[in-house]
């Protein structure tokens, strides 16, 4: 049985789509006049719909959205609006709202609009579940080396590697910024060979000629290998160039808290914080970082 | 990546029935962006055959046209040409058919009387979607192996939800034609009907539901995609499989053996597996 929340400031409009929604048994629905409320009852989960009929100007339908679109953003929201311009349609559905009506709709269009995402909604969870039953998801990339290049991929990687939900949130984003500083140093420092202390002194020349160099000979010739495994037990990711290699024990002191906001070896130190292990190999141009699954992972609550 | 995209030249197709409306969107286009092409038609058919011709960055579309409405060029568009946005204008609108509109993909809307302001900002807004969408592409390119392993309850429900699942990973792979999408998908439905229907340990279907385990390996390399599929059942005889191909009959058997390239069955009969070569053209692309 599906779950719809009404917020209207019309208690009439409140109680016609109640009864409308309602008829038939099929969906459990409820109403409130209030934002806050409504904020409250979709954070407390097992709302599987919104109709936002809100229409006062600053605390109305669209900030109701916004909040929505911030916090829950698996929830669709459907905008119903009593005076209505293009504009506002417009502006809601690139905020993402999944339907806009006026209140002049037909009850007819209401209806299949409320199935339609219905449907959609449960093959959103239903997908979510299946993701959850992979037992193993790897995949190995080869990248030439343009740190744009490093930064998207990381980008793309870190969103396969949430899905996986075997740590929270927080640290799996951690993970993406771990994986991006390993691969902006394979591409700059292993492949394109610039040294760090290039870009304590002078930025700009820095970035210009990791630009040069990774178009030029023989820079253009290697690659970056980046390839992610996530199963239940964890993440393990291997980062290798075509460098030479360098030697980790020269880098600054992990522990002192002093380097951490020096530019140099601040990926490397990034990397042992947010990780549970990180190692090179002998040459120091392949890096190995595994992140330990959390058990039983609570959906995290809002606020 | 970003400033070689930006390199790469940008060209605007607008398509309106009034000859001052293609002036008028055409003129702000140029005035804003001297370094744009600007094509400009009149008919629908004619737009859909220059985006089949050439390369074009994005559309702006008269939501009115004479031979067929915004939205059905629109959906057209969206076909055939998924990577080419699309802003429609209109002067006859209303609220619900702007939000139709962007709910059929439409990038932008825009009522007429407000193209002197708000035309340039939403082509520029909608070009920065272009270029994010080549960076995914760009990074997509580069995969070279990937593989997912999926434990699923041998139901109908997640059969379907798991053929959604790998439909989109092709699509997104950018690495077969859409008709091969359907082939692939095809293919492997009848792999997983099989598996749900014939791989049950008891050999009839009296076990509770959900008991039952069907596992799938999606993976690919440069060269070819591979769908395996492992059922709890005892197996079959798999010299049937040929002999069903061969006499035609078994309707499963030959949408499999016509549309990949590849079958082949573990020795106990319980496993499937099925590969599809990527063309050369894909393979090099890569």
């Amino acid at each position: 049985m599906a779950s719809i929340l009404v917020v209207d400031d019309t208690e009439a409009d409140q109680t016609g789509l109640i009864q409308l929604l309602s008829a038939g048994k099929t969906h459990h629905v409820r109403a409130t006049a209030s934002g806050d409320e409504a904020l409250k009852l979709i954070a407390g989960d097992g709302i599987d719909l919104v109709i936002n009929g809100l229409q006062m100007p600053d605390t109305g339908g669209l900030h109701l959205l916004e909040k929505i679109r911030d916090n829950s953003p698996q929830v669709p929201v459907i905008l119903r609006v009593r005076q209505g311009s293009e504009e506002l349609a417009v502006k809601a559905i690139q905020q993402g709202a999944a339907g806009y009506l006026n209140k002049e709709s037909s009850v007819k269009q209401l209806q299949s609009m409320v199935e339609k995402l219905l449907a959609a909604r449960a093959f959103d969870l239903a997908r979510g579940d299946l993701l959850l039953r992979r037992e193993c998801d790897e995949c190995e990339f080869k990248l030439p080396s343009r740190r744009v290049l490093m930064s998207a991929t990381a980008g793309f990687l870190r969103q396969r590697i949430q899905t996986s939900r075997i740590c929270p949130d927080k640290d799996l984003l951690r993970v993406g910024i771990a994986l991006e500083e390993a691969m902006l140093n394979a591409c700059l420092h292993g492949n394109l060979e610039l040294d760090s202390s290039l870009r304590e002194r002078d930025g700009d020349r820095f970035e210009m000629m990791a630009d040069e160099r990774s178009s030029l000979p023989p820079w253009i010739h290697r690659f970056v290998y980046v390839s992610v495994s996530v199963t239940q037990h964890g993440v393990r990711i291997v980062v290798r160039d075509e460098g030479k290699g360098f030697d980790p024990a020269l880098l600054p002191d992990p522990t002192d808290s002093e380097n951490l906001l020096k530019p140099h070896g601040r990926g490397v130190m990034l990397m042992k914080l947010f990780l549970d292990e990180v190692s090179w190999n002998a040459c120091g141009n392949e890096v190995t970082m595994v992140k330990h699954a959390v058990e039983a992972v609570e959906p995290e609550l809002y606020e | 990546m970003r400033d070689e995209i930006d390199a790469i030249s940008t060209t605007v197709l607008v398509v309106a029935d009034s000859e001052t409306d293609r002036t008028l969107v055409s003129g702000f286009l140029t005035a804003a962006h001297p370094e744009w092409t600007v094509l400009s038609v009149s008919a629908a058919a004619r737009g859909l055959e220059i985006l089949g011709r050439q390369s074009v960055t994005a559309v702006v579309a008269d939501m009115f046209l004479s031979e067929m409405s915004g939205e059905k060029f629109l959906q057209e568009v969206s076909r055939r040409f998924p990577s080419v946005p699309v802003t429609l204008i209109t002067s006859l609108g209303n609220d619900e058919m702007a939000a139709r509109s962007m709910e059929l993909g439409a990038a932008n809307y825009l009522p007429k009387n407000t193209l002197a302001d708000n035309l340039v900002p939403a082509v520029d807004e909608m070009l920065r979607g272009t270029r994010e969408a080549a960076v995914v592409r760009e990074v997509l390119s580069h995969l070279v192996h990937s593989r997912t392993t999926f434990r699923i309850d041998s139901e109908l429900k997640q059969i379907q939800v798991l053929l959604q699942l790998i439909r989109e990973q092709l699509q997104m792979l950018q690495m077969l034609q859409s008709h091969e999408v359907r082939q692939v998908t095809d293919a492997v439905h009848q792999a997983l009907m099989n598996a749900y229907i014939h791989g049950s340990r008891t050999n009839a279907k009296q076990s509770p539901a959900g008991s039952e385990v069907i596992e799938v390996e999606f993976s690919f390399c440069t060269d070819r995609v591979c769908i395996s599929v492992t059922d709890e059942g005892s197996g079959f005889d798999t010299s049937r499989f040929h002999r069903d191909v061969k006499s035609k009959t078994g309707h499963g058997f030959c949408i499999m053996h016509r549309h990949m390239d590849c079958i082949e069955f573990n020795e106990r009969g319980n496993r499937i597996s099925l590969t599809k070569e990527l063309t050369r053209q894909a393979t090099l692309r890569r």
